[in-house]
């Protein structure tokens, strides 16, 4: 299912809330939670990296993953805190407006 | 500034490189975890580049551009947060030295004070354009002949009126305007007014425009009209408070009726400052036939603008083209060897010229004084560096680049000579009345001085700037200061340069120090000088007042009577006053450069042909004039009440002009004749019955003008 705009930075947030992970990380914890409902493009997930990172709300370094492989390892920021905290309120409730707008019962 | 701005910076292919290798990881990492979840390597592949979403390529080439744009924003970011953090710091190192930032900032006050100060001026009396509609394309006609006091002559009527069909180029229109001396009356109460008196075309051809109510057009030229009034600006906020309703109103000029039509834009005015302007038929004599027929009778100034297209040189060829065959067909007019010539001056510089060589001779005097306080603040900052080479060492041992180091001395210097240059201002703001002043004498723009954002600028450059020189100036540890340092040694950094620019600095110092001190000296004891120059008259018990008679009709036959008894009257009335010893009245002030020159001619004494024609400035004065000005009466005796009316005409000649006509001879006795142009004074001989002292009428340094 293609992403809700607006979505995608909020996710990959949330996942790096917990701990530092590299691109592939990423994707496949969404999508693990998800339940695989929600697939991200692999090319779309590096722009966003790249562009929360040109916000400063991620940093990024090169690491070697447990399998020896080298990868950028991304760590959200406090500032990256602050708006993931803002922006998945606003999400939520957005979200909630529309469920009960979709789920009103209609008219046989 | 790459050095002084140092970043990490990263080439555009490494970034490129970066932004693949990520790209490139992903998919391995894709295809590592689908094949251990049992999938064939090549159906793994596929599926890991259907997962991109975009054809590889695509995909490589988007990475690139946002990975760009990351690294620029984040360069950016980063060199902000620096300078932020380096200008907390250099705040906190200012505020710890409070003594030296002081001394420095206030220093540095001074310095950019002085300069902002002085180019406020330049600005607004060179530099900022006219308030005139093009300005720039407005032009001053200039006639002058040899000779003192003929620098500017003025143009006749019959003279502008050939320039007008002769010279296409100022299509723009060529107006007259003269000042003329007006005295408006009010309830109990007369003022002197300057009116300038204008052709139709004057405004148009000024591109000056009304605030109020119009501006007088070409029909208000001529004789048959009625006299009309538009209030300058300041004359109007000056003495009708800036009331709006004032146009139409009447007021009452030289006894006549005249009705304000309309108050003008503020605009500077040459060569002097305007009350009011007026069409010409308030005077007789501007609409009269000596003055619209005689082209020699030259009294009015002349402004013109360029027509569309036309530029400066074209017209200076077609006004000398035009000049040269007036004087062929004139030779009357022009006498050849008075040396008669015309000069095209663009309106903005005729304006200046006066206040130009005291600006910039001002401007490089401020910028002397912002040398010494540079050099001061330079000394003081390498002394401090001397106390703080150690910090900056251990700094750099850290990790802090040398580059890095010239930044944060940059936004030390740059934070204390922004302090300086606010206190500048204020300096500027406190200083302006005084130069305003200064330059009202030397220009009529002294009104448009302010501080604007131009000027702003120019405080805010000066800081920079000096900003830049200090951190330029300082000696920052090298790699040789760097190796001493780890091997245990201390403070050593290029002693002998440094010392030697120290040396420099101190040099320079009192060379410009001296300097200023020499011409600030000069310049007062000239003014001293000046001032203790004999005057040929006692100035210290003197008191002057001038008078405008109006009232009497010049044309009324008994109108010599009628004059004569005004001023007896206004004699009388003065010498009546408490404290007043003697009364004397004449033509011209002393010490005033007189505006008639008249040719002589001496009984028995031809002229020889070739010779100049000998001339004298004339002053008219009656028997008290002397006495009461205090002028020495060398040989014979002063004008004696007796020689009035229809008594023979009498001549008192200056020494100056008494040795010129008669070397050797005493003059007391013989008999001269006077002529004009205009033809008063002409007429019969005039006997010499005493000399007086010279008075410095042409200005205290020059020599005395041969006077009558």
């Amino acid at each position: 299912m293609a992403m809700l705009k607006g979505t995608l930075d909020p996710l990959v947030l949330k996942t790096l809330s917990w701990t530092p992970l590299h691109a592939f990380e990423i994707t496949t914890w969404i999508e693990d939670r998800s339940d695989g409902r929600v697939q991200v493009d692999d090319a779309a997930l590096l722009q966003a990296l790249h562009r929360l990172e040109e916000r400063r709300l991620i940093t990024a370094q090169w690491g070697v993953t447990e399998n020896g492989r080298r990868a950028r390892y991304y760590k959200i920021t406090q500032a990256g805190r602050d708006h993931l905290r803002a922006e998945s309120a606003r999400l939520v409730d957005h979200l909630g407006a529309v469920m009960m707008i979709l789920s009103a019962r209609t008219a046989k | 500034m790459r050095r002084l701005f140092r970043l990490p910076l990263r080439t555009r292919a490494a970034v490129h490189r970066d932004a693949d290798d990520e790209l490139q990881a992903l998919i391995a990492s894709r295809i590592e975890h689908l094949v251990a979840r049992g999938m064939s390597p090549e159906d793994a592949r596929a599926e890991a580049l259907r997962r991109l979403g975009v054809p590889l390529d695509e995909a490589s080439q988007q990475l690139h551009h946002s990975a760009r744009h990351r690294e620029r924003r984040l360069q950016i970011g980063a060199f902000f947060d620096d300078v932020a953090q380096e200008s907390r710091y250099a705040a906190r190192t200012l505020v710890r030295n409070p003594g030296f930032a002081g001394v420095v900032a206030m220093t540095l006050a001074l310095g950019i004070g002085a300069n902002t100060a002085v180019f406020s001026v330049i600005r607004g009396v060179l530099l900022r354009p006219l308030p005139n509609r093009d300005g720039d394309r407005l032009i001053y006609l200039r006639q002058s002949a040899n000779g003192r006091g003929a620098s500017n002559i003025n143009f006749s009527v019959p003279e502008l009126r050939d320039l007008r069909s002769g010279v296409p180029a100022l299509g723009g229109g060529i107006a007259e305007y003269s000042p003329y001396g007006v005295v408006l009356q009010s309830d109990g109460d007369a003022t002197r007014l300057t009116a300038g008196l204008v052709t139709g075309n004057y405004f148009q051809v000024m591109g000056l425009a009304p605030v109020l109510g119009r501006l007088t057009r070409p029909s208000d030229d001529g004789p048959g009209v009625p006299p009309v009034v538009v209030l300058t600006y300041d004359f109007w906020r000056r003495r009708f408070g800036g009331d709006s309703g004032i146009v139409g109103t009447q007021v009452i000029l030289d006894g006549r009726a005249a009705t304000i039509i309309g108050v003008l834009q503020p605009a500077p005015f040459f060569p002097l400052q305007m009350d009011v302007l007026m069409n010409m038929v308030i005077s007789p004599h501007h609409i009269g036939a000596a003055m619209q027929n005689l082209r020699a009778h030259r009294m009015t100034e002349a402004v013109a603008r360029l027509a569309p297209g036309a530029t400066l040189a074209q017209a200076e060829t077609q006004v000398l083209t035009v000049y040269a065959r007036l004087q062929r067909e004139f030779p009357d007019a022009y006498d050849p060897k008075a040396g008669f010539r015309v000069a095209v001056i663009p309106f903005k510089q005729a304006m200046s010229a006066r206040a130009q060589l005291t600006l910039w001779l001002l401007m490089s005097t401020a910028a002397f004084v912002l040398i010494i306080a540079a050099a001061s603040v330079a000394n003081l900052t390498l002394m401090r560096n001397v106390r703080r080479e150690h910090e900056l060492v251990v700094r750099a041992s850290l990790g802090a680049g040398v580059g890095r180091l010239r930044r944060l001395l940059l936004v030390e210097n740059l934070t204390i000579s922004l302090v300086g240059a606010l206190l500048g201002l204020g300096v500027a703001i406190g200083g302006l009345p005084l130069l305003v002043s200064l330059t009202r004498r030397y220009s009529p723009r002294a009104d448009e001085i302010h501080l604007d954002g131009m000027v702003l600028g120019f405080a805010l450059a000066l800081a920079v700037g000096v900003a830049l020189l200090l951190s330029m100036v300082a000696f920052l540890p090298n790699e040789h200061t760097l190796a001493s340092v780890s091997g245990g040694g201390r403070r050593s950094s290029g002693g002998v340069r440094k010392q030697r620019l120290q040396r420099g600095l101190v040099v320079v110092q009192v060379a410009v120090s001296v300097m200023l001190l020499a011409g600030a000296g000069l310049l007062t004891r000239t003014t001293m000088r000046l001032s203790d120059v004999p005057t040929g008259l006692e100035t210290e018990r003197v008191i002057t007042m001038s008078a405008n008679l109006f009232g009497v009709n010049r044309t009324q036959p008994d109108a010599a009577a009628l004059t004569r008894q005004h001023y007896d009257r206004i004699r009388d009335d003065i010498a009546a006053l408490p404290g007043v010893r003697r009364v004397g009245i004449g033509s011209i002030m002393p010490l005033r450069s007189p505006s008639f020159f008249l040719d002589i001619t001496i009984e028995g004494h031809p002229l020889v042909p070739g010779d100049p024609m000998p001339d004298g400035a004339i002053y008219q004065a009656d028997p008290d004039f002397f006495a009461a000005a205090g002028i020495p009466l060398l040989d014979g005796r002063p004008f004696a009440a007796t020689d009035r009316d229809t008594a023979p005409k009498v001549v008192v000649l200056n020494q100056l002009l008494a040795r010129r006509l008669f070397p050797g001879e005493d003059p007391v006795g013989k008999r001269i004749q006077l002529s004009t142009m205009g033809g008063m004074f002409s007429g019969g001989w005039r006997t010499i019955v005493g000399v007086a002292g010279n008075t410095e009428d042409g200005g205290p340094e020059g020599e005395p003008l041969p006077t009558i």
